[in-house]
Protein backbone atom coordinates (compact mmCIF):
# COMPACT_ATOMS: atom_id res chain seq x y z
CA UNK A 1 0.00 0.00 0.00
CA UNK A 2 1.34 3.18 -1.35
CA UNK A 3 0.11 6.69 0.09
CA UNK A 4 -2.58 6.74 -2.89
CA UNK A 5 -3.24 3.75 -2.35
CA UNK A 6 -4.30 4.69 1.00
CA UNK A 7 -6.04 7.88 -0.15
CA UNK A 8 -8.50 5.91 -2.15
CA UNK A 9 -8.86 3.38 0.75
CA UNK A 10 -9.89 6.04 3.20
CA UNK A 11 -12.22 7.44 0.85
CA UNK A 12 -13.94 4.56 0.10
CA UNK A 13 -14.39 3.88 3.87
CA UNK A 14 -15.74 7.67 4.16
CA UNK A 15 -18.67 7.13 1.60
CA UNK A 16 -20.13 4.92 3.87
CA UNK A 17 -23.67 6.97 4.91
CA UNK A 18 -22.40 8.68 8.69
CA UNK A 19 -25.38 9.02 11.60
CA UNK A 20 -27.25 11.92 11.48
CA UNK A 21 -25.40 15.48 11.52
CA UNK A 22 -24.68 16.65 15.34
CA UNK A 23 -26.84 19.55 16.70
CA UNK A 24 -25.26 22.63 16.89
CA UNK A 25 -27.76 23.60 19.66
CA UNK A 26 -26.55 20.48 21.95
CA UNK A 27 -22.42 22.01 21.39
CA UNK A 28 -23.38 25.18 21.63
CA UNK A 29 -24.80 24.00 25.59
CA UNK A 30 -21.51 22.18 26.42
CA UNK A 31 -19.62 25.03 25.75
CA UNK A 32 -21.90 27.40 27.51
CA UNK A 33 -21.58 24.97 30.34
CA UNK A 34 -17.83 24.24 29.91
CA UNK A 35 -17.56 28.19 30.27
CA UNK A 36 -19.90 28.24 33.41
CA UNK A 37 -17.51 25.66 34.79
CA UNK A 38 -14.54 27.92 34.62
CA UNK A 39 -16.49 30.73 35.85
CA UNK A 40 -17.51 28.61 39.09
CA UNK A 41 -14.40 27.66 39.59
CA UNK A 42 -12.70 31.34 39.34
CA UNK A 43 -15.77 32.25 41.82
CA UNK A 44 -15.41 28.82 44.46
CA UNK A 45 -11.83 30.99 44.55
CA UNK A 46 -13.21 34.36 45.22
CA UNK A 47 -15.68 33.23 47.49
CA UNK A 48 -12.61 31.28 49.28
CA UNK A 49 -10.39 33.95 49.76
CA UNK A 50 -13.75 36.28 51.27
CA UNK A 51 -14.38 33.71 53.65
CA UNK A 52 -11.34 33.44 54.73
CA UNK A 53 -10.30 37.14 54.86
CA UNK A 54 -13.61 37.74 57.12
CA UNK A 55 -12.85 34.63 59.51
CA UNK A 56 -9.26 36.59 60.16
CA UNK A 57 -10.88 39.97 60.41
CA UNK A 58 -13.61 38.83 62.86
CA UNK A 59 -11.56 36.94 64.58
CA UNK A 60 -8.99 39.50 65.70
CA UNK A 61 -11.26 41.95 65.21
CA UNK A 62 -9.55 44.02 62.85
CA UNK A 63 -10.87 46.58 60.67
CA UNK A 64 -10.07 46.17 57.04
CA UNK A 65 -9.29 50.08 56.20
CA UNK A 66 -11.18 50.84 52.69
CA UNK A 67 -13.68 48.35 52.93
CA UNK A 68 -16.27 50.36 54.88
CA UNK A 69 -19.40 51.19 52.27
CA UNK A 70 -17.71 49.19 49.26
CA UNK A 71 -16.77 46.36 47.12
CA UNK A 72 -13.43 45.15 46.95
CA UNK A 73 -12.64 45.55 43.30
CA UNK A 74 -13.04 41.60 42.65
CA UNK A 75 -15.95 41.71 44.75
CA UNK A 76 -18.45 43.81 42.43
CA UNK A 77 -17.35 41.61 38.92
CA UNK A 78 -17.46 38.78 40.73
CA UNK A 79 -20.57 38.90 42.42
CA UNK A 80 -23.82 37.14 40.86
CA UNK A 81 -26.84 39.08 40.02
CA UNK A 82 -29.04 38.87 42.64
CA UNK A 83 -27.39 36.86 44.67
CA UNK A 84 -28.98 35.95 48.00
CA UNK A 85 -28.04 37.69 51.35
CA UNK A 86 -25.49 35.34 53.17
CA UNK A 87 -27.80 34.01 56.02
CA UNK A 88 -26.77 31.53 58.99
CA UNK A 89 -23.70 31.46 57.72
CA UNK A 90 -24.68 30.44 54.05
CA UNK A 91 -22.49 32.00 51.12
CA UNK A 92 -23.77 33.71 48.51
CA UNK A 93 -24.18 31.65 45.31
CA UNK A 94 -20.76 31.93 42.71
CA UNK A 95 -20.70 32.96 39.51
CA UNK A 96 -21.98 30.35 37.16
CA UNK A 97 -24.58 29.04 39.76
CA UNK A 98 -28.35 27.97 38.78
CA UNK A 99 -30.85 30.50 39.56
CA UNK A 100 -33.34 30.14 42.54
CA UNK A 101 -35.47 28.89 39.63
CA UNK A 102 -33.62 26.12 38.69
CA UNK A 103 -32.41 27.20 35.53
CA UNK A 104 -29.30 26.10 34.46
CA UNK A 105 -29.04 27.99 31.16
CA UNK A 106 -29.29 31.17 32.89
CA UNK A 107 -25.57 31.65 34.30
CA UNK A 108 -25.23 34.39 36.68
CA UNK A 109 -22.14 36.35 34.82
CA UNK A 110 -19.72 39.16 36.68
CA UNK A 111 -21.46 42.55 36.73
CA UNK A 112 -21.24 44.92 33.29
CA UNK A 113 -20.75 48.62 33.73
CA UNK A 114 -24.17 49.04 33.92
CA UNK A 115 -25.11 46.70 36.96
CA UNK A 116 -26.29 44.13 34.59
CA UNK A 117 -24.80 40.35 33.95
CA UNK A 118 -22.65 39.92 31.24
CA UNK A 119 -23.82 37.96 28.55
CA UNK A 120 -21.48 35.27 28.53
CA UNK A 121 -17.66 35.62 29.59
CA UNK A 122 -16.55 38.80 28.07
CA UNK A 123 -17.27 42.09 30.27
CA UNK A 124 -19.09 45.22 27.59
CA UNK A 125 -18.61 47.59 29.88
CA UNK A 126 -17.77 48.33 33.21
CA UNK A 127 -13.52 48.29 34.82
CA UNK A 128 -12.83 45.79 32.94
CA UNK A 129 -13.98 46.43 29.23
CA UNK A 130 -11.93 49.55 30.26
CA UNK A 131 -8.49 47.59 31.34
CA UNK A 132 -9.10 45.66 27.21
CA UNK A 133 -9.88 48.76 25.83
CA UNK A 134 -6.47 50.59 27.69
CA UNK A 135 -4.38 47.57 26.37
CA UNK A 136 -5.39 48.07 22.64
CA UNK A 137 -4.50 52.19 23.17
CA UNK A 138 -1.20 50.79 24.58
CA UNK A 139 -0.87 48.27 21.77
CA UNK A 140 -1.37 51.07 19.13
CA UNK A 141 0.89 53.09 21.43
CA UNK A 142 3.99 51.10 20.53
CA UNK A 143 3.52 50.52 16.57
CA UNK A 144 7.07 51.16 14.90
CA UNK A 145 7.67 54.68 13.32
CA UNK A 146 6.90 54.06 9.74
CA UNK A 147 3.90 51.90 10.34
CA UNK A 148 0.28 52.90 10.43
CA UNK A 149 -2.75 51.26 12.24
CA UNK A 150 -5.55 51.42 9.88
CA UNK A 151 -9.38 51.47 11.26
CA UNK A 152 -12.17 49.82 9.92
CA UNK A 153 -13.73 46.81 8.60
CA UNK A 154 -12.59 45.24 5.53
CA UNK A 155 -14.52 42.90 3.15
CA UNK A 156 -13.85 40.08 5.59
CA UNK A 157 -16.24 42.06 8.24
CA UNK A 158 -13.68 41.59 10.98
CA UNK A 159 -12.40 44.97 12.53
CA UNK A 160 -9.10 45.91 11.98
CA UNK A 161 -8.77 47.21 15.63
CA UNK A 162 -9.57 44.75 18.14
CA UNK A 163 -10.30 44.72 22.47
CA UNK A 164 -11.63 42.45 24.69
CA UNK A 165 -12.06 41.44 28.74
CA UNK A 166 -12.53 37.88 29.25
CA UNK A 167 -13.73 36.41 32.86
CA UNK A 168 -11.30 33.30 33.29
CA UNK A 169 -10.44 30.72 36.07
CA UNK A 170 -9.46 27.52 35.59
CA UNK A 171 -7.21 27.76 39.16
CA UNK A 172 -8.24 29.06 42.41
CA UNK A 173 -8.79 32.93 42.21
CA UNK A 174 -10.94 35.38 39.75
CA UNK A 175 -8.38 36.04 36.91
CA UNK A 176 -9.42 38.10 33.80
CA UNK A 177 -7.38 37.82 30.48
CA UNK A 178 -7.15 41.07 28.33
CA UNK A 179 -6.94 40.83 24.56
CA UNK A 180 -6.25 43.89 21.69
CA UNK A 181 -4.72 43.30 18.17
CA UNK A 182 -4.07 46.05 16.01
CA UNK A 183 -3.96 45.81 12.50
CA UNK A 184 -0.46 47.47 11.24
CA UNK A 185 0.79 48.35 7.49
CA UNK A 186 3.42 49.12 5.51
CA UNK A 187 3.88 49.96 1.80
CA UNK A 188 0.27 48.52 0.71
CA UNK A 189 1.07 44.98 3.28
CA UNK A 190 -0.52 44.44 6.64
CA UNK A 191 0.03 42.27 9.52
CA UNK A 192 -0.87 42.71 13.02
CA UNK A 193 0.62 43.21 16.26
CA UNK A 194 -1.24 41.47 19.24
CA UNK A 195 -1.03 42.49 23.27
CA UNK A 196 -2.72 39.54 25.84
CA UNK A 197 -2.33 40.12 29.60
CA UNK A 198 -4.07 37.73 31.97
CA UNK A 199 -4.17 39.01 35.52
CA UNK A 200 -2.73 37.32 38.66
CA UNK A 201 -4.03 34.04 40.09
CA UNK A 202 -3.64 32.54 36.29
CA UNK A 203 -2.28 29.41 36.49
CA UNK A 204 0.45 29.77 33.86
CA UNK A 205 3.87 29.04 34.11
CA UNK A 206 6.47 30.64 35.52
CA UNK A 207 9.52 29.35 33.10
CA UNK A 208 10.25 32.05 30.44
CA UNK A 209 9.53 29.19 27.57
CA UNK A 210 6.80 27.40 29.40
CA UNK A 211 4.97 30.52 29.27
CA UNK A 212 5.50 31.35 26.04
CA UNK A 213 4.58 27.58 24.64
CA UNK A 214 1.01 28.08 26.91
CA UNK A 215 0.47 30.85 24.63
CA UNK A 216 -2.69 29.65 22.28
CA UNK A 217 -1.24 26.64 22.91
CA UNK A 218 0.57 26.79 19.98
CA UNK A 219 3.84 25.42 21.20
CA UNK A 220 7.13 25.83 19.37
CA UNK A 221 10.57 26.68 19.26
CA UNK A 222 11.67 29.18 21.99
CA UNK A 223 14.61 31.24 23.44
CA UNK A 224 15.09 33.10 26.01
CA UNK A 225 16.01 36.39 25.79
CA UNK A 226 17.33 38.62 28.57
CA UNK A 227 15.59 42.63 29.34
CA UNK A 228 17.36 44.01 31.91
CA UNK A 229 17.05 41.49 34.59
CA UNK A 230 14.11 39.93 33.15
CA UNK A 231 14.09 37.33 31.25
CA UNK A 232 11.44 36.54 27.99
CA UNK A 233 10.21 33.53 26.31
CA UNK A 234 10.45 33.87 22.63
CA UNK A 235 9.06 31.75 20.28
CA UNK A 236 9.06 32.11 16.19
CA UNK A 237 6.15 29.91 15.48
CA UNK A 238 6.69 27.19 12.19
CA UNK A 239 4.82 25.00 10.30
CA UNK A 240 0.59 24.92 9.64
CA UNK A 241 -0.51 27.16 12.79
CA UNK A 242 -0.17 30.74 11.03
CA UNK A 243 -2.20 32.35 13.34
CA UNK A 244 0.60 34.17 14.97
CA UNK A 245 4.27 34.40 13.43
CA UNK A 246 6.30 35.39 16.80
CA UNK A 247 5.98 36.21 20.09
CA UNK A 248 7.36 37.01 23.46
CA UNK A 249 6.30 36.48 27.18
CA UNK A 250 6.85 37.21 30.13
CA UNK A 251 5.37 37.02 33.80
CA UNK A 252 5.69 40.08 36.40
CA UNK A 253 6.76 39.25 40.15
CA UNK A 254 3.24 40.09 40.97
CA UNK A 255 2.12 36.95 38.48
CA UNK A 256 0.57 39.22 35.93
CA UNK A 257 1.28 37.70 32.63
CA UNK A 258 2.22 39.38 29.42
CA UNK A 259 2.42 37.90 25.96
CA UNK A 260 3.24 40.41 22.29
CA UNK A 261 3.32 38.90 19.54
CA UNK A 262 3.30 39.64 16.16
CA UNK A 263 1.59 38.13 12.64
CA UNK A 264 2.76 38.74 8.89
CA UNK A 265 -1.41 38.44 8.35
CA UNK A 266 -3.50 40.81 9.28
CA UNK A 267 -6.26 39.17 11.24
CA UNK A 268 -8.89 39.96 8.27
CA UNK A 269 -6.55 37.02 7.17
CA UNK A 270 -9.49 36.40 4.74
CA UNK A 271 -9.41 39.99 2.98
CA UNK A 272 -7.29 41.17 -0.06
CA UNK A 273 -4.90 43.04 2.44
CA UNK A 274 -1.21 41.29 1.55
CA UNK A 275 0.73 40.14 4.33
CA UNK A 276 3.99 41.40 5.26
CA UNK A 277 7.14 40.38 3.57
CA UNK A 278 8.89 40.98 7.18
CA UNK A 279 7.49 41.53 10.92
CA UNK A 280 7.22 44.82 12.47
CA UNK A 281 9.63 44.05 15.50
CA UNK A 282 12.45 42.68 15.96
CA UNK A 283 13.10 40.16 18.88
CA UNK A 284 14.54 41.86 20.95
CA UNK A 285 12.31 44.76 20.72
CA UNK A 286 9.56 41.87 20.78
CA UNK A 287 10.85 40.90 23.99
CA UNK A 288 11.39 44.19 25.48
CA UNK A 289 8.19 45.18 24.82
CA UNK A 290 6.63 42.14 27.07
CA UNK A 291 8.66 43.39 30.18
CA UNK A 292 7.00 47.19 29.90
CA UNK A 293 4.66 48.71 32.48
CA UNK A 294 2.49 49.98 30.01
CA UNK A 295 1.19 46.28 29.31
CA UNK A 296 1.62 45.54 33.50
CA UNK A 297 -2.59 45.63 33.53
CA UNK A 298 -4.15 44.35 36.43
CA UNK B 1 -28.16 34.78 21.32
CA UNK B 2 -25.15 36.19 21.99
CA UNK B 3 -22.45 37.20 18.96
CA UNK B 4 -19.90 34.49 19.72
CA UNK B 5 -23.49 32.25 20.47
CA UNK B 6 -24.36 32.76 16.92
CA UNK B 7 -21.00 32.79 15.36
CA UNK B 8 -19.82 29.46 16.91
CA UNK B 9 -23.59 27.38 16.37
CA UNK B 10 -22.90 28.54 12.21
CA UNK B 11 -19.56 27.36 12.25
CA UNK B 12 -20.12 23.89 14.35
CA UNK B 13 -22.94 23.29 11.83
CA UNK B 14 -20.61 24.06 8.97
CA UNK B 15 -17.55 21.81 10.07
CA UNK B 16 -18.96 19.40 12.41
CA UNK B 17 -19.73 17.51 9.73
CA UNK B 18 -16.00 17.22 7.85
CA UNK B 19 -14.40 17.37 11.83
CA UNK B 20 -16.55 14.02 12.41
CA UNK B 21 -14.98 12.16 9.39
CA UNK B 22 -11.45 12.35 10.30
CA UNK B 23 -12.30 11.83 13.85
CA UNK B 24 -14.12 8.46 12.51
CA UNK B 25 -11.09 7.70 10.37
CA UNK B 26 -8.67 8.39 13.63
CA UNK B 27 -10.67 5.95 16.28
CA UNK B 28 -13.25 3.87 14.03
CA UNK B 29 -16.06 4.54 16.06
CA UNK B 30 -19.08 6.97 14.93
CA UNK B 31 -19.60 7.54 18.57
CA UNK B 32 -16.07 8.45 19.80
CA UNK B 33 -16.01 10.67 16.78
CA UNK B 34 -18.44 12.43 18.12
CA UNK B 35 -16.83 12.45 21.73
CA UNK B 36 -13.67 13.77 20.26
CA UNK B 37 -15.82 16.81 17.82
CA UNK B 38 -17.58 17.65 20.81
CA UNK B 39 -14.78 17.85 22.90
CA UNK B 40 -12.67 20.01 20.69
CA UNK B 41 -16.02 22.48 19.54
CA UNK B 42 -16.56 23.00 23.91
CA UNK B 43 -12.91 24.18 23.60
CA UNK B 44 -13.32 26.06 21.16
CA UNK B 45 -16.43 27.96 23.04
CA UNK B 46 -13.93 28.82 25.36
CA UNK B 47 -11.56 30.16 23.50
CA UNK B 48 -13.58 31.64 20.89
CA UNK B 49 -12.34 34.97 21.05
CA UNK B 50 -8.84 34.14 21.30
CA UNK B 51 -9.27 32.22 17.76
CA UNK B 52 -9.96 35.90 16.07
CA UNK B 53 -9.26 34.72 12.16
CA UNK B 54 -12.05 32.68 10.98
CA UNK B 55 -9.12 30.79 8.78
CA UNK B 56 -7.54 29.64 12.27
CA UNK B 57 -11.01 27.88 13.60
CA UNK B 58 -10.27 24.82 11.33
CA UNK B 59 -6.49 24.34 12.46
CA UNK B 60 -7.41 24.94 16.23
CA UNK B 61 -10.06 22.77 16.17
CA UNK B 62 -8.24 20.35 13.98
CA UNK B 63 -5.48 20.39 16.37
CA UNK B 64 -7.41 19.83 19.80
CA UNK B 65 -8.89 16.87 18.15
CA UNK B 66 -5.93 15.34 16.90
CA UNK B 67 -4.37 15.77 20.88
CA UNK B 68 -7.62 14.12 22.66
CA UNK B 69 -7.43 11.27 20.44
CA UNK B 70 -4.09 11.00 21.21
CA UNK B 71 -4.30 11.65 25.09
CA UNK B 72 -7.31 9.26 24.92
CA UNK B 73 -4.78 6.13 23.31
CA UNK B 74 -2.48 6.73 25.95
CA UNK B 75 -5.16 6.45 28.98
CA UNK B 76 -6.15 2.87 27.52
CA UNK B 77 -9.39 3.87 25.09
CA UNK B 78 -8.46 2.76 22.33
CA UNK B 79 -7.35 -1.06 23.79
CA UNK B 80 -10.65 -1.13 25.03
CA UNK B 81 -12.56 -0.47 22.06
CA UNK B 82 -12.29 -1.80 18.60
CA UNK B 83 -14.17 -1.12 15.19
CA UNK B 84 -16.72 -4.06 15.17
CA UNK B 85 -17.80 -6.42 12.50
CA UNK B 86 -21.04 -4.44 12.41
CA UNK B 87 -21.22 -1.34 12.34
CA UNK B 88 -23.56 -0.05 15.11
CA UNK B 89 -25.86 2.48 13.54
CA UNK B 90 -25.30 0.29 10.34
CA UNK B 91 -26.97 -3.21 10.26
CA UNK B 92 -27.32 -3.87 6.82
CA UNK B 93 -23.84 -4.54 5.04
CA UNK B 94 -22.91 -2.76 2.22
CA UNK B 95 -20.60 -3.28 -1.31
CA UNK B 96 -17.54 -2.86 -0.14
CA UNK B 97 -18.02 -2.79 3.37
CA UNK B 98 -15.30 -5.55 4.09
CA UNK B 99 -12.66 -3.50 2.52
CA UNK B 100 -13.22 -0.57 4.25
CA UNK B 101 -13.49 -2.79 8.14
CA UNK B 102 -10.43 -4.35 6.52
CA UNK B 103 -8.78 -0.78 6.20
CA UNK B 104 -10.16 0.35 9.94
CA UNK B 105 -9.15 -3.01 11.52
CA UNK B 106 -5.48 -1.91 9.97
CA UNK B 107 -5.53 1.63 10.99
CA UNK B 108 -6.30 0.91 14.54
CA UNK B 109 -3.05 -1.75 14.91
CA UNK B 110 -1.31 1.85 14.09
CA UNK B 111 0.27 3.34 16.78
CA UNK B 112 -2.12 6.20 17.47
CA UNK B 113 0.44 8.95 16.64
CA UNK B 114 1.28 7.03 13.51
CA UNK B 115 -2.26 6.92 12.91
CA UNK B 116 -2.80 10.88 13.28
CA UNK B 117 0.23 11.13 10.81
CA UNK B 118 -1.29 8.92 8.28
CA UNK B 119 -5.30 11.08 8.73
CA UNK B 120 -3.73 14.23 8.40
CA UNK B 121 -1.33 13.59 5.49
CA UNK B 122 -3.35 11.54 3.53
CA UNK B 123 -7.03 12.41 4.66
CA UNK B 124 -6.81 16.04 5.24
CA UNK B 125 -3.77 16.72 2.49
CA UNK B 126 -2.19 18.40 5.15
CA UNK B 127 1.56 19.34 4.86
CA UNK B 128 4.10 18.07 6.31
CA UNK B 129 5.10 20.82 8.16
CA UNK B 130 1.33 21.78 8.64
CA UNK B 131 1.09 18.30 10.19
CA UNK B 132 4.22 18.96 12.20
CA UNK B 133 2.44 21.82 13.67
CA UNK B 134 -0.43 20.12 14.38
CA UNK B 135 1.20 17.19 16.21
CA UNK B 136 4.10 19.14 17.67
CA UNK B 137 6.85 17.46 16.11
CA UNK B 138 9.56 17.69 13.74
CA UNK B 139 8.99 17.45 9.72
CA UNK B 140 11.60 14.31 10.60
CA UNK B 141 9.22 13.19 12.76
CA UNK B 142 6.43 13.30 10.16
CA UNK B 143 8.48 11.72 7.45
CA UNK B 144 9.59 8.76 9.49
CA UNK B 145 6.20 8.11 11.21
CA UNK B 146 4.01 8.39 7.88
CA UNK B 147 6.58 5.85 6.47
CA UNK B 148 5.95 3.80 8.96
CA UNK B 149 2.73 3.96 9.42
CA UNK B 150 2.24 2.89 5.77
CA UNK B 151 4.31 0.22 5.95
CA UNK B 152 2.37 -1.03 8.78
CA UNK B 153 -0.48 -0.81 6.89
CA UNK B 154 0.94 -2.45 3.70
CA UNK B 155 1.94 -5.17 6.36
CA UNK B 156 -1.63 -5.48 8.24
CA UNK B 157 -3.30 -5.40 4.78
CA UNK B 158 -1.91 -7.98 3.07
CA UNK B 159 -1.74 -10.66 6.30
CA UNK B 160 -5.34 -10.03 6.10
CA UNK B 161 -5.39 -10.70 2.22
CA UNK B 162 -3.34 -13.48 2.90
CA UNK B 163 -5.84 -14.99 5.88
CA UNK B 164 -8.55 -14.63 3.35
Amino acid sequence: MNENDLRDAMRATMNITPPPEMESAAALAAGRRAVRRRATLAAAGTTTAVLVVTALAVNSGLHLSGSGGGDAPWAGPGRPSAAPTAVDGSLPAPIGTPSAAGDDTKPSWPLDGDGQPQHDATARSGERYEQGKKLLQEVLAVVPEGWSAPVGKPDDEIPLRYHQAQVEGDLAGSTWGYLATATVAKDGRSGQLLAEVHTKNNGLPAEPCALARKFWDMGGACEVLTVGNAKVGVVSAGGGDQRIDQWAAYRHADGIVVYVAQSRVAQNGTSTLKPLKELPLSKPELAALAVKDRFHLS
Amino acid sequence: MSDRDTAFAEYFAARSGAMRGTAFLLCGDWHRAEDLVQTAFTKLYTHWHRVVRHEALDPYVRKVLIRTFIDDGRRGWWRRERPQETPVDHPAAQAGTDDRLMLMQALAAVPPRQRAVLVLRYWEDMSVEQTAAVLSCSTGTVKSQAARGLGALRTLMSHSVTAE
